[in-house]
C-alpha cells in the first residue's frame, strides 16, 4: 500500500514538475511578445520608448559612420554596424506602427511622430548605401539628415 | 619557469571562460546604458567566482573529486538531474551563443554573413576538441584572448575621467530615462555571467585532466577570475566613455567594439576582434567539454578530452552532439547576442543547484582533511550563496517584468 502510495505521490510530484517547467517556458516566450497599449498615457509612454530606442540605433550609425570617415574603421565593420542599426531601426518602426491608438488624440500623435521615424530609417538606408559605395560625400549628407531627423524626434522621447 | 606557467594558466581561466559572448555583451549593454552604477555586479560576480573556484579547485586537487561527481552525491540522483537537465539546456544555449560569437567576430573583419561561418566554427570546434592537446588549447585561446587588454589601454588612451567613472561604480544610482527594474534585470545578467556553472565543471575537471595540484589550482582561481573581471569592467567603462554620450544601447557586437576603434583605429579594432573570437572560442570549448563532463560524470561514465574515442566513447559522443546541436541552433538565424542575454539570466537558476553542494563538501574532512574552509571563507562562500540564491530568484521575473530588458 505504501509503495504504491509514494509510488503515486513520486507521479503527481513529476506532473507537478512538468506543469512548473512548462510555466516556465511560456512565461520566457511570453516575455518577447508586445503588450497591449489601452490608454492614452500607454501610448505616450510607447512612442517616448521608440524614439528613445531608435535614437540609440542612429547613434550606433552615427558613430560608426564617423569613425569610417576618420579612417579609423574598416568598411566591413562600419557596413555592418550601420546595416544592423538599418535593420534595428526598421524593425522598431514596424513594431511602433503595429500598435493600436487607443483614441483620437493618440492617433494625432502618431500621426505626427511617424514622419521623424520614417525620415530616420532612410536615412539610415542611405548611409549604409554610401557606406558600401564609399561615397564620402553622400555619407556627410546622410549623417546631416540623421542628426535633423534626431532633433525632431527628441521632442517626443521627452514625453516619458 | 613553474610560476609563470602557473600563472599562465590563470591566464588561460580568465579568456576562456570567464569572458565569453555573454560577458562581452553583458559590459557591452550596461556600460553604455548605465555606465559604470553597475560595476559593483561584475565586482560581486568575480569575487562569487574566486571563492567557489578556489574551493572547486580544492575540492579537484585534494579529494580529486569533480564538481559534477559531488554535485550528484551531495543533492542525490533526482535533483542533480534537474541540475544535469538545467545546465544541459544552458550549455546548449551557450554553445550556440558561442558560435555564433566566432562567426560574428569573422563578419565584422570579413564583411561576409556569420551564418556562413557557423558550420566552420563548429567543425573547428570539434577537431580542436578531437585532436588537439588540452595545454596546447588552453594557451592558445587564453595568450591570443590577451588582445582584449586593449578595452583597459583604450581607457588611458581616451583620457577618461577616471574621478567620475569611480564616482558612479562606487555610488550607483539608475541613470535617468531608465528603470530600476531594467538596471536590476541587467545587475542580474552580469552576475550571472560571471558565474555560469559551466565554468566550475570546467575548471574543477579541466584541472583533474591536467593533475593539478593545489598550488596551480589557487593561483588559477586568484589570477584568472580577477583578470577577467578586469577585462569586463574595462569594456564597461569603454562603453560608458565612448557609447554613453551617443545614447547608444551596445547590444550588438559590433557596437561593443567601437570604444577600441576610437581609442587606436583600425589597429585597435583588428585587436578587438582577435579577441572576441579567442574569447568566444574558448568559451565554446569550455561549454562543449563542459557538457561531456557533467553527462559523464553524472551517468558515472569514463570522461577525459585525454582518453581516446575508444575509451570514453559517451563522453565524446557528448561533446559531439551539443556541438552538432549548437550549430544548428545558429543556423536557424536566431540572434545570437538576445541567445546570450536569455541565457545568462536563465543560468542564474541553475548555479544555486551547482554552486552549494561545492560549499557544503568544502566543509567535510572526510573529503579535505584539514583543508576545509576556514570561517572566513564560510562566511564569505555563504553570504555570496545568499546574493546566488536572490539573483537566481529574481531572474525570470525580472526577464518578464523588462521583456529581457528593453
Amino acid at each position: 500500500m505504501d509503495g504504491g502510495g509514494s509510488c503515486l505521490r513520486g507521479k503527481a510530484a513529476e506532473r507537478f514538475e512538468l506543469r512548473v517547467l512548462a510555466a516556465l517556458v511560456i512565461a520566457v516566450l511570453c516575455a518577447g511578445c508586445a503588450g497591449t497599449t489601452t490608454t492614452d498615457n500607454d501610448y505616450r509612454l510607447k512612442v517616448a520608448h521608440t524614439a528613445s530606442s531608435l535614437t540609440a540605433v542612429v547613434g550606433s550609425a552615427q558613430l560608426a559612420a564617423r569613425q569610417f570617415l576618420d579612417g579609423r574603421l574598416p568598411q566591413a565593420y562600419a557596413d555592418y554596424v550601420i546595416s544592423r542599426a538599418e535593420q534595428d531601426g526598421s524593425s522598431i518602426q514596424t513594431a511602433f506602427d503595429t500598435r493600436q491608438p487607443p483614441d483620437a488624440a493618440a492617433d494625432d500623435l502618431r500621426n505626427r511622430v511617424d514622419q521623424p521615424l520614417q525620415q530616420l530609417t532612410g536615412d539610415l538606408t542611405d548611409l549604409r548605401v554610401a557606406v558600401r559605395t564609399d561615397d564620402h560625400a553622400a555619407m556627410d549628407s546622410a549623417l546631416a539628415d540623421l542628426a535633423k531627423g534626431l532633433k525632431a524626434l527628441s521632442t517626443f522621447r521627452e514625453a516619458s | 619557469m613553474k610560476r609563470i606557467l602557473t600563472v599562465m594558466l590563470g591566464v588561460m581561466t580568465a579568456i576562456g571562460g570567464f569572458v565569453d559572448i555573454g560577458n562581452l555583451v553583458t559590459s557591452g549593454v550596461t556600460g553604455s546604458r548605465f555606465g559604470t552604477s553597475l560595476t559593483w555586479a561584475v565586482a560581486l560576480g568575480t569575487v562569487a567566482m574566486v571563492v567557489y573556484g578556489e574551493m572547486a579547485g580544492r575540492i579537484a586537487a585534494v579529494a580529486r573529486h569533480s564538481v559534477f561527481h559531488i554535485v550528484r552525491e551531495r543533492l542525490g540522483a533526482r535533483l542533480a538531474l534537474v541540475n544535469l537537465v538545467g545546465s544541459f539546456a544552458l550549455n546548449l544555449l551557450t554553445v550556440a551563443a558561442e558560435i555564433g560569437g566566432v562567426a560574428l567576430a569573422i563578419q565584422l573583419a570579413s564583411g561576409v554573413s556569420y551564418l556562413l561561418f557557423v558550420p566552420v566554427v563548429g567543425l573547428l570546434a570539434w577537431i580542436v576538441i578531437w585532436r588537439a592537446p588540452f595545454k596546447l588549447m588552453d594557451n592558445a585561446v587564453g595568450l591570443i584572448g590577451l588582445t582584449l587588454l586593449v578595452f583597459v589601454s583604450a581607457l588611458f588612451a581616451l583620457h577618461a575621467h577616471w574621478g567620475d567613472l569611480a564616482h558612479a561604480a562606487v555610488h550607483p544610482t539608475v541613470p535617468p530615462g531608465e528603470t530600476h527594474l531594467t538596471w536590476w534585470f541587467y545587475a542580474v545578467s552580469l552576475y550571472g555571467a560571471c558565474v555560469v556553472p559551466y565554468q566550475a565543471y570546467f575548471f574543477s575537471s579541466g584541472a583533474m585532466e591536467e593533475g593539478d595540484d593545489l598550488s596551480s589550482m589557487r593561483t588559477s582561481a586568484f589570477v584568472g577570475f580577477p583578470l577577467g573581471g578586469v577585462l569586463s569592467v574595462a569594456i564597461m567603462w569603454a562603453a560608458a566613455v565612448v557609447l554613453q554620450p551617443y545614447q547608444i544601447s551596445g547590444t550588438n557586437l559590433g557596437e561593443v567594439g567601437l570604444p577600441a576603434a576610437a581609442a587606436y583605429g583600425k589597429i585597435g579594432i583588428a585587436l578587438a576582434i582577435i579577441g572576441f573570437v579567442a574569447a568566444t572560442f574558448g568559451a565554446c570549448l569550455e561549454a562543449a567539454l563542459s557538457t561531456g563532463y557533467m553527462i559523464a560524470q553524472y551517468f558515472g561514465w569514463p570522461w577525459g578530452k585525454r582518453m581516446r574515442p575508444s575509451q570514453a566513447p559517451e563522453f565524446h559522443v557528448v561533446n559531439m552532439i551539443v556541438l552538432l546541436a549548437g550549430t544548428a541552433l545558429v543556423l536557424t538565424a536566431i540572434d545570437p547576442v538576445q541567445l546570450t542575454l536569455v541565457s545568462v539570466v536563465l543560468s542564474a537558476v541553475a548555479v544555486p543547484l551547482t554552486y552549494f553542494p561545492i560549499l557544503v563538501v568544502a566543509n567535510d574532512r572526510e573529503y579535505l582533511g584539514d583543508k576545509v574552509n576556514g570561517p572566513v571563507r564560510n562566511l564569505l562562500g555563504g553570504l555570496l550563496l545568499i546574493a546566488i540564491v536572490a539573483a537566481a530568484a529574481a531572474a525570470i521575473p525580472l526577464l518578464l517584468l523588462t521583456k529581457a530588458g528593453q
